[in-house]
């Protein structure tokens, strides 16, 4: 996936000359034509839906489209029980065709394979079925044709009562996977006293594997079908994790704390979480934890009061016991903001603005705490619970940027605002500067030839090694359809920026093959109230193999 | 404070924030571990299960501990057996692949287990029912098969219906079923995308989602009765053509310069579609199946968040468009609540005894009042303000919509609404242009109603019987349920007056009672009209079986 959107479409451009596609459907196995293929051409749009173009192959095989606009097209042909493959070609995971203005393809040759399944059952080992265990094949090779998994073929699939799985798709060598869609309770393990153990199984591959390695290939014939039985390996209790401690500062009364536990495969980005109760003494367990990163906290609902404990966040390989959450009430924060420049008091121009706080490692789901800037630039927060958290002005002035911000008087380094100490609450002060950097300029593809009805993002990098897609939409912009982009507010640093055709680009998905791509491109120096034009070019598959620059 | 009286019955109430109310004390010394044993059988044959696993759930125990949960497998003779059980109360199941818990005489299908301290309880008797299946094919109109076509079973959109998706010879199965009535769904996967433009003579075909046996709504569906252990191998569904249909317009009140602006549409209670709305504010949207779609913006930027009312639309054979949508601020509504006559006010809950102990004052629970948002995703969830002593009350970030006002105690109603000026009859509360910083006055009245009677299946009393009581027209709060009595009695009391529809309804549509077409699929349901304090007697009627 791209952004957040399943299937992504372009606009082509407007008043440009039409385009044609027009080939022959043939079977891939018997090398005859095929009638009755459904082809379709949906173009690419970032925002809506474009526009779709469709045929019906005739008895010859042959299919026909004329009059379309030039642009970027996914394709996607139907016929029940075959598959479109196409080599992999960019990031998306999308078979597509560009068309240029005036393009007439004439004598495209449309590729039907017949699919093929993997079907079978999965049972637990007494040999009774599992229902609602997830199966998926894994393709051997990742760099094998891809087709259109989710409309036709299916990928995964998920057992019924008889324990019963079908998966039809692309024809080839898979690993088949078997996931236990066990819902984990959150409380401590079941008691047994008659001699036998919970069911609790891992992820097992066919046959009976714990991992990959010892998986046993599944070749899924064209046109044909395949029988496996997977038998789920039982996981022994032993080898999950517990974590217990003890909630401290329980208020005298009826509130019951109740604590919340984070998880994530590394530190400070957690993706899952769960919670338990907290028992009167305070103490609170969570088991059946596995390996990896967490972050523990208590929060209390006392009537209007809320008490809430710092995080704390730990690497479990082991048991992890007595964490100590201390809760303490809020605090209230005040201070003011400053826009560099602009005058204050009566003459302050009428813009309405807040202050937020968000949570740091938060996901984006609590309450918000802001607060209202005043004519003077005074806001106050309130309940602001222990933590650490990034602050951020609502709205931002055009191309402005927030240039210091300071808590009790002392810098704040990094942008994150620490309140994780005993008194909570405290002063801050934020400036924010109307100078910001602003670059533009146009997006060329890799013969330097302007980009225009592709989709295409640009990427602006402070640091190589902390590069992600879509952690901050303010250092993304979408490449407009004349292959244009921009960036405003920005704060002087030092920076890198890369374009990524959605097309064409490797895999950026892969965030090791985006920090690297990142790290090979020009660095540059963006000082308060540049304005920089700079044209860039997108990255292609060979770039991947290109040397860090300084 | 804490209760140090061991006997002491907890007195336990979870409230939505997760704050457990409880009396508490540490476990006694003199605690005896206690013993649960007993038998899971088929109830069908009469035979007994292997290796099926019993569960005790603990509730709150006297000594008010982390509820545990016990387990046992039965082995040969169906049997089981918990030892070293800490005294307390259980919710007791059974689960075994292919059988559902058959349901008890009071419909639930957990029972409950008390033990003492060195109890021995060895008479368990649990049943287990077995699943039936559906299976059939989906095909087209010219009858080929349709490959990858989601079958559901409906519930209303509540709670996931089982269901699965048809192979490439238009097969289905869904399996786990426990008896009953169910009705069936099939949805072609259509992707959100305009008609197609074809240029070679041929005209584009699109499916809409069609019940069994051949039907767009679910009143015209045919319910398919499953029976315990069966299997129904011929329901086929023929997928009906329908045209493909373009919903357009404008969303205005959008934050200048924010992009992120996401349109949902809700049919029935599920999420039927969605698109982004483009820079200018408009959208597009194609392909919604026939019948009433609900459709709202939503603008988020961390932790804030703008959304229009939800406007509904009524989709047939042609295109919609100049839809127009506005965003509106959400509303903090201050306002207070006035009584009509004293007896409308909260009364003091009756004491729960303790088994002899005495108990300290329990603190008495704030009095609420609630906004119930109708039901699905859109809406958000339930909001709610706590009243204060002299009646005021804030509520907080309301977003636009309509909402009915309900409150926390139950031998009052909600009888009229005054927004600033604008007075509004009943409990329904129209913010779907929000506010604008109106005071809302709430009118509660005592004369609260009550209606009851017997369900007879023929002349004979019929206990466990489900009886639903929905406003009419619905307005999409949950309904009132209950079940009948082993002599088939039932009860609502402390309803509002006004017009309602009764009707015993089958287990799998608790759900579809709650949307929007209520008890429209029960033809012989009762249409009611119940005054103030009127206490009314209806007896109903189980109806005839239906289906195949």
């Amino acid at each position: 996936m791209w952004r957040a959107g399943l299937i992504l479409f372009f606009c082509p451009g407007l008043g440009a000359q039409q385009a044609s596609f027009e080939g022959v459907a043939t079977n891939s196995v018997t090398r005859q034509p095929m009638s009755g293929v459904h082809v379709r051409l949906i173009g690419f749009n970032m925002d809506s839906p474009g526009d779709v173009y469709a045929a019906i192959s005739d008895r010859a095989g042959r299919f026909s489209i004329g009059g379309m606009k030039p642009g970027a097209y996914a394709l996607m042909p139907e016929f029940r029980g075959f598959v479109y493959l196409q080599p992999k070609q960019g990031a998306m995971p999308i078979p597509s065709v560009t068309l240029k203005a005036g393009e007439h393809i004439a004598d495209f040759k449309l590729e039907m394979t017949p699919r093929a399944a993997i079907a079978g059952r999965v049972v637990d080992e007494f040999g009774d079925p599992l229902q609602y265990v997830s199966v998926q094949a894994v393709a051997l090779s990742p760099d094998r044709a891809v087709g259109p998994a989710t409309l036709s073929g299916q990928f995964g699939a998920t057992t019924d009562d008889r324990g019963m799985f079908r998966i039809s798709g692309a024809p080839g060598k898979y690993y088949v996977k078997a996931t236990p869609n066990g819902v984990n309770s959150n409380g401590p393990p079941e008691i047994r006293t008659d001699g036998t153990a919970p069911a609790e199984y891992a992820a097992t591959w066919y046959p009976s594997a714990a991992g990959k390695d010892a998986a046993t290939v599944v070749e899924a014939p064209i046109g044909g079908e395949v029988n496996i039985e997977i038998r789920m390996a039982p996981t022994s209790l032993q080898r999950s994790l517990t974590l217990n401690g003890v909630v401290r500062g329980i208020p005298e009364g009826n509130a019951r704390p109740s604590v919340m536990l984070q998880s994530g495969d590394s530190p400070g980005r957690f993706t899952r979480s769960r919670s338990a109760p907290v028992g009167a003494d305070g103490r609170f367990t969570f088991s059946r934890l596995e390996p990896g990163f967490y972050r523990v906290s208590a929060i209390c609902a006392a009537g209007v009061t809320r008490l809430q404990s710092a995080a704390v966040e730990l690497k479990l390989d082991g048991d992890a016991s007595n964490v100590e959450l201390h809760l303490t009430g809020a605090g209230e924060l005040t201070g003011t903001l400053e826009i560099a420049g602009d005058p204050k008091g009566p003459a302050a121009p009428a813009e309405k603005r807040s202050v937020r706080l968000e949570a740091e490692g938060s996901l984006g789901f609590g309450s918000a705490l802001s607060g209202d800037v005043d004519r003077d630039g005074a806001f106050h927060i309130a309940a602001v619970p222990q933590g650490r958290f990034t602050v951020h002005v609502d709205p931002l002035p055009e191309n402005a940027y927030v240039k210091s911000l300071e808590l009790d008087g002392t810098p704040v380094a990094d942008g994150v605002l620490d309140l994780e100490r005993s008194a909570p609450g405290g002063r801050i002060k934020i400036v924010v500067s109307r100078k910001g950097g602003q670059i533009s300029g146009s997006v060329l593809d890799k013969d330097g030839a302007k980009l225009s009805n592709a989709i295409a993002m640009v990427l602006l990098v402070d640091d190589p090694a902390k590069v992600e897609l879509d952690k901050d939409d303010e250092h993304m912009d979408r490449v407009t359809p004349d292959g244009m982009y921009s960036f405003k507010g920005v704060r002087p640093g030092k920076y890198r920026m890369l374009a990524i055709d959605a097309l064409h680009s490797p895999d950026v998905q892969q965030p090791d093959t985006l920090k690297k791509l990142a790290a090979a491109t020009e660095e540059f120096e963006v000082k308060e109230g540049d304005r920089i034009a700079k044209d860039i070019k997108v990255v292609a598959q060979e770039d991947t193999h290109a040397k860090p620059k300084p | 404070m804490r209760n140090r009286n061991h006997s002491a019955l907890a007195v336990v109430a979870v409230a939505a924030c997760g704050m457990a109310v409880a009396q508490t004390a540490p476990p006694a010394a003199d605690e005896k571990p206690a013993s649960v044993s007993g038998v899971v059988t088929n109830s069908v044959t009469g035979e007994p299960l292997l290796r099926a696993h019993v569960t005790l759930r603990g509730g709150f125990n006297p000594s008010n501990q982390t509820p545990q949960t016990y387990g046992a497998m039965t082995g040969a003779e169906g049997k089981f057996s918990i030892t070293a059980l800490r005294p307390g109360s259980y919710s007791v199941s059974a689960e075994r692949i292919g059988f559902e818990m058959a349901a008890f005489p009071d419909g639930g299908t957990t029972t409950q287990v008390t033990v003492k301290s060195g109890d021995t309880k060895d008479d368990l008797k649990l049943k287990l029912v077995p699943d039936g299946a559906i299976a059939g094919r989906v095909v087209d109109a010219d009858g080929e098969p349709m490959e990858a076509v989601s079958v559901t079973v409906d519930t209303g959109g509540f709670g996931g219906g089982q269901g699965t998706i048809t192979d490439d010879q238009g097969h289905f199965r869904i399996g786990g079923l426990r008896p009953g009535k169910y009705r069936i769904k099939a949805t072609p996967t259509n992707l959100p995308i305009p008609a197609e433009i074809r240029t070679d003579g041929t005209v584009e075909v699109h499916y809409a989602a069609t019940y069994y046996p051949r039907s767009l709504d679910g009143k015209g569906a045919t319910k398919i009765n499953v029976a315990a252990g069966g299997e129904v191998t011929d329901a086929d569904i023929k997928s009906i053509r329908t045209p493909i249909v373009r919903v357009s317009g404008t969303v205005t009140g959008i934050p200048q310069g924010s992009r992120n602006v996401s349109l949902m549409v809700q049919q029935g209670s599920g999420i039927s579609s969605g698109t982004q709305v483009k820079p200018d504010g408009t959208f597009e949207l194609w392909r919604l199946d026939p019948g009433k779609h609900t459709l709202s913006a939503t603008w988020r930027n961390a932790g804030q968040a703008l959304q229009t009312a939800p406007l509904e639309i009524d989709v047939a054979g042609s295109n919609i468009d100049h839809v127009e949508l506005r965003m509106v601020a959400p509303s903090d509504i201050s306002g207070i609540v006035q009584f009509e006559d004293e007896q409308a006010k909260p009364q003091a809950r009756p004491q729960q005894q303790g088994q002899g102990g005495q108990q300290s004052e329990p603190p008495k629970p704030p009095q609420r009042l609630f906004l119930r948002p109708p039901s699905g995703f859109l809406s958000g969830g339930q909001q709610q303000a706590e009243i204060a002593a002299d009646g005021s009350f804030t509520l907080r970030q309301i977003q636009p919509g309509r909402y009915q006002v309900t409150l926390s105690w139950n031998n009052a109603y909600v009888k009229s609404l005054r927004l600033g000026q604008a007075g509004m009859e009943g409990r329904t509360l129209d913010l779907r242009n929000g506010s604008a910083g109106a005071a809302l006055t709430v009118l509660v009245s005592s004369g609260v109603a009550e209606v009851s009677g017997t369900v007879r299946n023929g002349d004979d009393p019929a206990g466990g019987k489900l009886v639903a009581l929905v406003p009419d027209p619905a307005d999409g709060t949950r309904p009132f349920t209950a079940r009948s009595g082993p002599d088939g009695a039932y009860r609502f009391s402390g309803i509002a007056p006004g017009r309602y529809k009764l009707a015993v309804i089958d287990d799998a549509d608790q759900g579809a009672a709650m949307s929007d077409a209520g008890l429209d699929d029960y033809e012989d349901a009762l249409e009611i009209s119940i005054g103030a304090g009127e206490k009314l007697a209806k007896d109903l009627k189980v109806r005839a079986g239906e289906g195949k």
